[in-house]
């Protein structure tokens, strides 16, 4: 006992004590495995050379995107099929700045805030009248709604696509390699910390009891309208930052890329990390942008070491990984919906269960 | 509890009158006309179905009526939203607290207190402000909490704690939330038999506050002892309406309670 | 004259092929309230396995049912081992993973037979007739003859026979269907088994006027949705009335403003529809509050 109280009061002991009350909670050694990883596999592409820098610019893009997606579906439980409808918005606004005076760094990426809170805002109307699936089928329509509008405008003012200017900040080109990627981690770390700042408020909160369900936070006191409005227009906003943001990425805003598949990936991304939290949104992000590297690095390699001919992969690459993570994302929807992150808590619990089982049993062994 | 409460409750009276709703080309409520004294505990008994439900969701605005008026004092209910009752001091516990299992005791008891527009979630955004709005969610809660006796299970899911003291932490969320007029939805289903007496006590303390208390119950026993009046229904329709023994006395009455054993017995769900 | 009567031909025959995979999402969601997002995907593998069938020297009629059989199998086969668990359960989370169901088809679709735009051979006549202007194939009308005989067909199942009574009670009070004793996992499966059969009749009808690909072939499933919701969700009748409506909607908008603007101007419709009307034109005035 007495030695107990005096290790206490030591430095290392406070620390270890924050630490423990810290971890002490089912769920926070997950959130930092995953933490963990996610900011050592940001580091690795930091200083990993060009190739790995460019794999993790697009991680970052989509991980912004992702955290857009999140704080619709995840946070406030509104499914929705627009989130590539949004990016493109994001990625036309930049490319329709480039030339005129706006086109100066941090006014695409504000501009493109503000339209991007202003549809997200229109998109959030059809859900005051009804919810589920037919709000999932509005988004469907909004979805095919931008393509067609991307599409037209540019077929025909720019056939090959709408250019992007190389991103400079004030007189620095930060357009490629390590100084492209850390904008992108900056700003991704800004949207992150903004959006936990935001559900901080209380937004969080209501937002949660809105998804548990909306009669129940309305008779709560929530306003359930204004607040799932404001999830539309957030969303809306941090996910045409990502199309912004992508489109600096590619140096092209092209409506061929927004299309419904690339809605479905962002989906499949907040799902396979786990759907409650934007530090899954993050790592499914990761998963699912580095995977189809990965795959076409070694899978041929691994195929071949199996036996098995590897053509049908490399021929049909870009089909088998859309195939790939469309199973993914339909085996994790039906049998685990909480990702990555509900697998690691699970294993979390069972390896609580088996420490403080040892611990109690070793207590009642010890004479007291 | 203030005298200044207290002038307010006894001015207020509950008056609905002539209501229908359709849901669905079905006619769920119909003529549906009572009205409850201010300080009494009127009950709503019915089988599955009759409606009693639906009559708290119109009180509450969830669902407006395609005829006739709710009014509270001189407030016309139907043009109030659901969130904005708790300012005309009404407050709905709910059936089922399973939405929010996930929640703590005090998170689900300060639900209310959250801001409800952009300048007041910036107003919490700041650091020391939302300490401080915080601070004052959490005594508001802990203080309802204490009502109860609930205190020791704040900081606990509402998952980990039996479905009584989950049903108790609601009404103390509505006595929050609301506060002269409370709604009760089924304060004793899905709590067995010897924990319901926790509940009959919360409500007879809510009552001597001088507390308005409209309560649906299943438990026959429990709404003719705690109610001053009983209102019974059956097909969306009012059958009687009057002190607990008469209206339980009465042949309709009877009859359609017959009809709700026979009904509970597939277990028909129930909304909300 | 005969550029409107050839548009009249193609909105009856490509409404008919939406009214085909419509058919589908309306028996799904009438036993279910499953929308599933796969009836593309079923329809696409309807359309390539009559492809091996026929460019493997089958006739016509067998390559039809032989298709028909397998893919109605198929469907209930992934009902039974993919979703059934999960479907009584959720609704709205077994949806969602049609989306991925769908995706999934479409990969293999793709591996299997390649992305390139693929011609059936002629299978029925190639005989073309001109009536008030507007040419008019056999196969336009084999399409027609298809998808009238499907809807007709279902719509008198659900009416008169003992499966499609109970479908009816299942959509109208699925836990009280429950209590008198339908098992509504049974129910649901062959509504699976419906529904992925007709999907591969709408694949065939389709796949006999066009060259099939996988993108646009899932694409029209998803086209369908408009078409549905035009009609009422949940409704059999109003599938191939809303699929005609739609397809005639489509021709007028690509002669009037530009063939750009067809799915701008269908999901448009579709939303407008979700807004002011959601139970379509002929579905039941239901509380749509899912």
């Amino acid at each position: 006992m007495t030695t107990d109280a005096i290790k206490d009061r030591t430095g290392a002991g406070v620390l270890g004590r924050t630490l423990g009350r810290m971890l002490g909670r089912q769920g926070s050694g997950t959130q930092f495995v995953m933490g963990a990883g996610l900011l050592a596999a940001a580091l690795w592409a930091l200083n990993g050379g060009p190739f790995l820098n460019l794999v993790g610019q697009s991680c970052a893009v989509y991980a912004v995107a992702a955290i857009g997606q999140s704080v619709l579906i995840g946070s406030a439980g509104q499914i929705a099929l627009s989130g590539a409808a949004f990016m493109a918005i994001g990625a036309f606004v930049t490319g329709s700045l480039a030339g005129t005076p706006l086109e100066t760094f941090p006014f695409p990426l504000l501009i493109c805030a503000v339209v991007g809170w202003l549809v997200g805002l229109l998109s959030g109307l059809p859900g005051l009248r009804f919810r589920g699936l037919y709000l999932l089928l509005s988004s469907l329509a909004l979805q095919f709604m931008v393509t067609a509008v991307t599409k037209n405008y540019q077929s025909a003012r720019h056939p090959a696509g709408l250019e992007v200017p190389p991103l400079h900040i004030g007189p620095l080109d930060v357009s490629t390699g390590q100084s492209f990627y850390i904008v992108l981690i900056t700003l991704l770390a800004t949207v992150y910390l903004v959006v936990a700042l935001v559900e901080r408020t209380g937004v969080g909160l209501a937002w949660r009891a809105i998804r548990e369900s909306e009669e129940a936070a309305a008779v709560s006191g929530v306003d359930a309208v204004r607040w799932k409005l404001y999830a539309f227009a957030m969303s809306g906003a941090i996910t045409a930052v990502a199309g912004c943001l992508m489109a600096y990425l590619v140096g092209r805003a092209d409506y061929e890329t927004y299309n419904l598949n690339l809605s479905i990936a962002l989906i499949t991304m907040i799902y396979i990390g786990g759907i409650r939290s934007r530090l899954g949104a993050l790592t499914g992000a990761v998963i699912i942008t580095a995977l189809p590297y990965i795959l076409q690095l070694r899978l041929p390699g691994w195929l071949a070491g199996l036996g098995i001919d590897a053509n049908w992969y490399t021929e049909n690459q870009s089909i088998a990984n859309a195939g790939l993570f469309n199973l993914l994302f339909l085996l994790v929807v039906l049998f685990e919906p909480e990702g990555v992150q509900g697998l690691l808590g699970k294993a979390e619990r069972l390896l609580r269960r088996t420490l403080s089982g040892r611990r109690t049993g070793r207590t009642t062994e010890s004479p007291a | 509890m203030n005298a200044d409460s207290e002038v307010k409750t006894d001015a207020r009276r509950l008056r609905v009158d002539g209501v229908d709703v359709d849901l669905g080309g079905v006619r769920i409520l119909r003529g549906v006309t009572f009205d409850v004294r201010p300080g009494e505990v009127f009950g709503i008994v019915g089988p599955n179905g009759a409606g009693k439900t639906t009559i708290l969701n119109v009180i509450d605005g969830i669902v407006r009526p395609s005829a006739g008026t709710v009014r509270y004092g001189d407030v016309d209910l139907c043009r109030v939203r659901p969130h904005d009752m708790r300012k005309h001091g009404i407050g709905r516990s709910l059936q089922s607290t399973h939405y929010f299992r996930d929640l703590t005791a005090l998170q689900l008891v300060a639900l209310g207190e959250l801001p409800n527009s952009i300048v007041g979630a910036l107003r919490f955004a700041g650091h020391r402000k939302r300490r401080k709005a915080q601070a004052e969610a959490r005594d508001k809660g802990m203080e309802a909490l204490r009502q109860f006796g609930l205190e020791q299970y704040a900081n606990r899911p509402l998952s980990e704690l039996s479905s009584a003291v989950q049903k108790l932490v609601d009404i103390a969320r509505a006595v929050v939330t609301g506060g002269e007029l409370l709604l009760l939805d089924e304060p004793t289903s899905g709590v067995s038999g010897h924990e319901r007496g926790g509940i009959g006590e919360a409500l007879r303390r809510l009552r001597t506050l001088g507390r308005t208390i409209v309560l649906i119950d299943h438990d026959p026993g429990f709404v003719t002892g705690n109610c001053d009046r009983l209102m019974a229904m059956n097909f969306g329709e009012v059958l009687d309406v009057g002190l607990p023994d008469e209206v339980m006395s009465s042949e309709a009455v009877k009859r359609s309670y017959l009809g709700e054993s026979a009904n509970t017995d597939v277990g028909i769900e129930r909304d909300l | 004259m005969s550029v409107v009567a050839q548009a009249v031909v193609g909105t009856i025959v490509t409404g008919s092929v939406y009214g085909l995979v419509g058919v589908g999402f309306a028996l799904l969601f009438r036993a279910s309230k499953v929308l599933s997002f796969a009836q593309g995907g079923f329809m696409l593998l309807g359309a390539f396995v009559f492809y091996s069938l026929v460019t493997g020297g089958r006739p016509f009629l067998p390559a039809v049912l032989v298709t028909m059989i397998t893919v109605a199998a198929f469907s209930a086969v992934v009902y039974v081992l993919i979703f059934a668990r999960v479907a009584a359960r959720e609704a709205f989370a077994t949806s969602v993973a049609t989306i991925g169901l769908a995706g999934v088809l479409q990969a293999a679709v793709g591996i299997r037979y390649g992305t390139a735009p693929l011609s059936l051979p002629d299978v029925v006549s190639t005989r073309a007739f001109r009536i008030l202007g507007a040419v008019v194939q056999v196969a336009d009308i084999v399409a027609v003859v298809m998808a009238v005989t499907v809807v007709a067909a279902l719509v008198l199942i659900l009416r008169h026979s003992q499966i499609g009574l109970r479908m009816n009670a299942v959509a109208d009070n699925a836990t009280l269907a429950v209590h008198l004793g339908i098992s509504s996992a049974r129910i649901a499966t062959v509504a699976w088994a419906l529904a992925g059969g007709t999907a591969a009749l709408a694949g065939i009808a389709f796949s006999l006027r066009s060259a099939v690909d996988p993108v646009g072939v899932a694409n029209i499933g998803l086209l369908a949705f408009p078409a549905i919701i035009l009609g009422g969700l949940g409704s059999v009748g109003g599938a191939l009335a809303g699929g005609l409506l739609l397809a005639g909607i489509q021709n007028a908008v690509r002669i009037g403003i530009g063939a750009g603007w067809v799915d701008f101007v269908s999901f448009a419709l579709m939303l407008g529809f979700l807004f002011f009307r959601p139970s379509g034109l002929f579905g039941k005035a239901e509380v749509v509050r899912l």
